[in-house]
């Protein structure tokens, strides 16, 4: 309960305030309270001046408020005005006021905030969105808030120039709505670990364009918690153009390793060329029944031609995602490079298993690294060496291992190989391996090298398996 | 050329000697028969 003194002395309160109280009537101010000559700098015996201490930009308005407040008796609302202090420097106030009437004359009751410091504030913080504001819209990087239901919080206006739609087009919208069907998986693996309290993740998907165009996108993921809400901050780039340079580098390896190859698979042609070309002359003789000898032409020819299929294939690019069977993927390779193999008098062991072994992925690509593997396992072997090739699971994963019994590679030069332009060969380039390595870490595998030297190479190749 | 009975095998290579056919053809038929462990059916004719 709440008792009035009428005994309280009200004019000492109001000197003691911390907002400034003026009264004014038309022409001056007739009383002032601390705060208010604290706030300008003036002493207490100095007189205050309206003239004075307002700014000149509000004098006029000034003078209407102080009408309508006196003569109308009105109270006006608040107005953010400019005073000066002592010295000739610019205060920020909040002014209204109301009138007070006493003994029948009406003056004006000021109430004076000081807001400096909110001025500042306003000011720092009006910089700080044309800054934000300049950053978003200059970066050429994308940046998305995303709750874990996969809606768009939020994305920086950057993604008009890189995708061509507009922030409001996109805030709100699903993520996915805008991946590419065949990478939708990517999204979904890399939500799965950042829900796994993996607390950042790299992927790289394509993702649509306005013009329904795609753009691959390489993308940081981190999870971070806003009011109790676990959300995604992601911030993507375009590599468009280094995924492209990065396929024509696999294509023209590719290439390369087809033409080492070539020499091999003709002398691979050329005897059942040989054999077709004799047996046909031997029925043109007439001294042999063609009937006999009809299945043999036939099985040469589909020799030639699986060669030339396998080839082929190989050469293509694809680019299709599928689920492939590793036994049959290394038997067209192995079938492939024996011919090479035999040339040099090395054998390939490789006893396929009868079960398959599904991987998911693109077949030219992964076909690409196994001849790269073996391939390099073959040219490090002496005459009459082996190389072996095994296939195994475990937990979900399939491991092959291509062994050779060469000369190994130097401990020091473990860590290099797989680097563009590392190479032991006399002729090489170096880039078999880094696209080998690069094919198989976008499979989301990896390739392991053991090597002893004088003793030999084991190369192993790590790779999840499809359900 | 593993499709071919024994028999045939060694009749085609007394027909390409006959006819002269070519040495790599010869050769490709010898190296089966070798394979097969025949070669005593041939040494004769080789030598």
């Amino acid at each position: 309960m709440v008792t009035y003194m009428n005994s309280l002395d009200y004019s000492q309160i109001i000197n003691n305030s911390t907002t400034g109280i003026l009264v004014v009537d038309n022409r001056e101010i007739i009383y002032a309270n601390k705060y208010v000559y604290e706030l300008l700098g003036y002493s207490y015996k100095d007189l205050l001046d309206f003239e004075q201490i307002l700014h000149s930009d509000y004098k006029e308005a000034c003078k209407q408020r102080l009408k309508r407040v006196i003569e109308d008796k009105e109270k006006v609302e608040a107005m953010e005005q400019v005073f000066i202090d002592k010295n000739g420097f610019p205060i920020d106030v909040e002014v209204f006021a109301s009138p007070y009437v006493q003994d029948g004359k009406v003056y004006a009751q000021v109430h004076i905030h000081n807001i400096t410091k909110r001025k500042l504030y306003e000011k720092e913080y009006v910089q700080s969105v044309e800054q934000y504001k300049l950053i978003s819209e200059n970066i050429s990087d994308v940046i998305t808030e995303i709750s874990f239901d996969g809606t768009i919080q939020y994305v920086s206006p950057s993604v008009e120039g890189l995708l061509g739609y507009g922030e409001d087009e996109i805030r709100g919208k699903n993520i996915y709505e805008y991946i590419h069907p065949d990478d939708k998986i990517v999204l979904l693996n890399a939500y799965k670990k950042l829900k796994k309290s993996v607390t950042t993740s790299n992927i790289c998907c394509r993702v649509k364009c306005k013009d329904e165009d795609y753009l691959w996108m390489e993308s940081k993921a981190k999870v971070f918690t806003r009011n109790n809400d676990f959300r995604v901050i992601v911030d993507s780039r375009n590599v468009t153009d280094q995924i492209e340079s990065e396929k024509l580098l696999r294509q023209s390896e590719k290439l390369a390793v087809i033409g080492e190859l070539s020499a091999g698979v003709v002398h691979e042609i050329k005897n059942p060329l040989t054999s077709i070309k004799g047996f046909l002359q031997l029925m043109q003789a007439g001294t042999i029944k063609t009937k006999d000898y009809i299945n043999i032409l036939n099985s040469e020819i589909e020799r030639i031609e699986q060669l030339a299929n396998d080839l082929l294939g190989f050469a293509k690019p694809k680019e299709e995602m599928n689920s492939h069977n590793m036994v049959q993927i290394i038997d067209e390779v192995v079938f492939l490079i024996n011919s090479t193999a035999r040339s040099k008098n090395i054998q390939i062991t490789w006893r396929p298993k009868e079960d398959p072994v599904r991987v998911f992925g693109d077949k030219s690509q992964l076909k690409q690294v196994f001849i790269n593997l073996i391939k390099n396992a073959v040219e490090a072997s002496e005459t009459h060496q082996r190389v072996v090739i095994e296939l195994h699971t475990e937990e979900g994963k399939a491991f092959v291992k291509v062994r050779d019994f060469g000369c190994g590679i130097p401990k020091e030069y473990l860590d290099k190989v797989g680097e563009s332009f590392f190479t032991t060969k006399k002729k090489g380039t170096g880039l078999g391996l880094m696209v080998s390595h690069k094919i198989i870490s976008n499979h989301e595998g990896e390739i392991l090298i053991d090597s002893i030297v004088n003793e030999g190479t084991t190369f192993m190749v790590k790779m999840p398996i499809a359900r | 050329m593993e499709h071919l009975s024994d028999e045939l095998l060694l009749e085609s290579y007394y027909k390409a000697n006959e006819l002269e056919l070519s040495k790599e053809f010869i050769q490709l038929i010898e190296k089966e028969i070798q394979r097969r462990s025949l070669l005593h059916e041939i040494q004769y004719f080789a030598n």
